[in-house]
């Protein structure tokens, strides 16, 4: 069964975090596929964009359609990031992974 | 800087506080102060009225900076005669960073005397599309970007300009700039939170974080702390030329 899904009307015209989409993707039922329409849809952040990737290339069948100039632009960033080499050597501090909340405040406590 | 606060001593320390705030889901840590509750406030997009929302036309902005250090002139002991000539600049330059890149209409600045660590406290926020959004929007240093927030601030801390502009105009000024100035030059302490990336400047400390996916601002919050009494070496000219 194919479902279009308006995103303006789900989640309004700013996808702001990873978790909005983490949700989108909860809601999809396996063996569905799906249409984003994703019509103004003006803002997006990195990582939101980065978990429409997730989501788009993984086992669910889903699509995205009427992407905005600004989103389309974020979304071939994070695709491009995706298969750069990870090396970090454009800025001058070197830049420290943290999986935790504690892990954040450990480091920031540090010298 | 900033020593003798029973609970707050630095920058590190209140971001620590906001970490720890924004884990326990709670709206006000025990030991909270005014400058930490600003910060957990706009991250949760709550704006509270000590914080002054500003549209980005011209404006509104001057009237915005006006109200604020109108309102340091009435805390600080001395006025704010000293560091009136930094914190215009600090203000001025961040403001219009926003203007050009954030792709927003509104922004949020804040502001507090701390008279305990005799210190200025400021905030500088927007709810638009973060630095890495900035960059992707104008499509400048994709190939350095990555897939990180942490990149962009790294790049954007290194001076790498958003703006199309020939290479020898290029200086990315807003942030590099004011970080040299604030921590350099008047001994203070320098932070952004982008994304899901945080970066922090002082005399001794100089690190960028990934920070856990739980924690996302969608949008771009700069902090700063500076000391109300400007350093007898200070010369903004070092900064601003």
């Amino acid at each position: 069964m194919k479902h279009i899904i308006k995103i303006k009307e789900q989640f309004g015209t700013e996808l702001h975090t990873r978790q909005m989409i983490e949700q989108l993707g909860a809601s999809l039922n396996n063996g569905d596929s799906y249409l984003l329409d994703m019509s103004g849809v003006m803002q997006i952040s990195r990582s939101a964009a980065d978990e429409l990737y997730n989501l788009t290339h993984g086992s669910q069948r889903v699509d995205m359609i009427n992407i905005e100039p600004f989103v389309e632009k974020m979304l071939s960033a994070v695709t491009l990031g995706r298969f750069m080499p990870r090396t970090h050597t454009s800025g001058d501090i070197p830049i420290i992974q943290c999986q935790t909340i504690e892990s954040v405040i450990a480091q920031l406590q540090a010298n | 800087m900033a020593t003798g606060h029973p609970h707050i001593e630095s920058l590190e320390s209140v971001l620590s506080s906001f970490f720890s705030a924004i884990t326990t889901g709670k709206k006000q840590e025990p030991d909270s102060t005014p400058f930490l509750n600003a910060i957990v406030n706009i991250y949760n997009r709550t704006i509270s009225e000590n914080i002054i929302q500003f549209a980005l036309d011209n404006g509104a902005t001057s009237e915005a900076i006006n109200e604020l250090k109108k309102n340091l002139g009435t805390s600080i002991p001395d006025g704010i005669k000293t560091i009136n000539n930094p914190l215009t600049y600090l203000l001025d330059e961040l403001i219009c960073n926003i203007q050009q890149h954030a792709c927003t209409d509104t922004g949020y600045i804040y502001s507090n005397y701390n008279e305990i660590t005799d210190s200025v406290e400021i905030i500088i926020a927007d709810l638009g599309i973060s630095i890495y959004g900035s960059y992707v929007a104008a499509q400048k240093h994709l190939d350095k970007l990555g897939n990180s927030d942490a990149e962009a601030l790294n790049l954007a801390q290194n001076g790498y300009s958003i703006k199309n502009l020939p290479d020898a105009e290029n200086r990315g000024y807003g942030i590099s700039s004011n970080i040299k100035m604030v921590v350099e030059g008047l001994h203070g302490e320098f932070a952004i939170l982008s994304g899901n990336a945080l970066m922090i400047h002082s005399a001794n400390k100089k690190k960028i974080f990934t920070l856990p996916s739980e924690v996302d601002f969608k949008g771009t919050m700069v902090m700063v702390i500076i000391p109300a009494t400007l350093p007898t070496d200070f010369n903004i000219y070092n900064y601003t030329s």
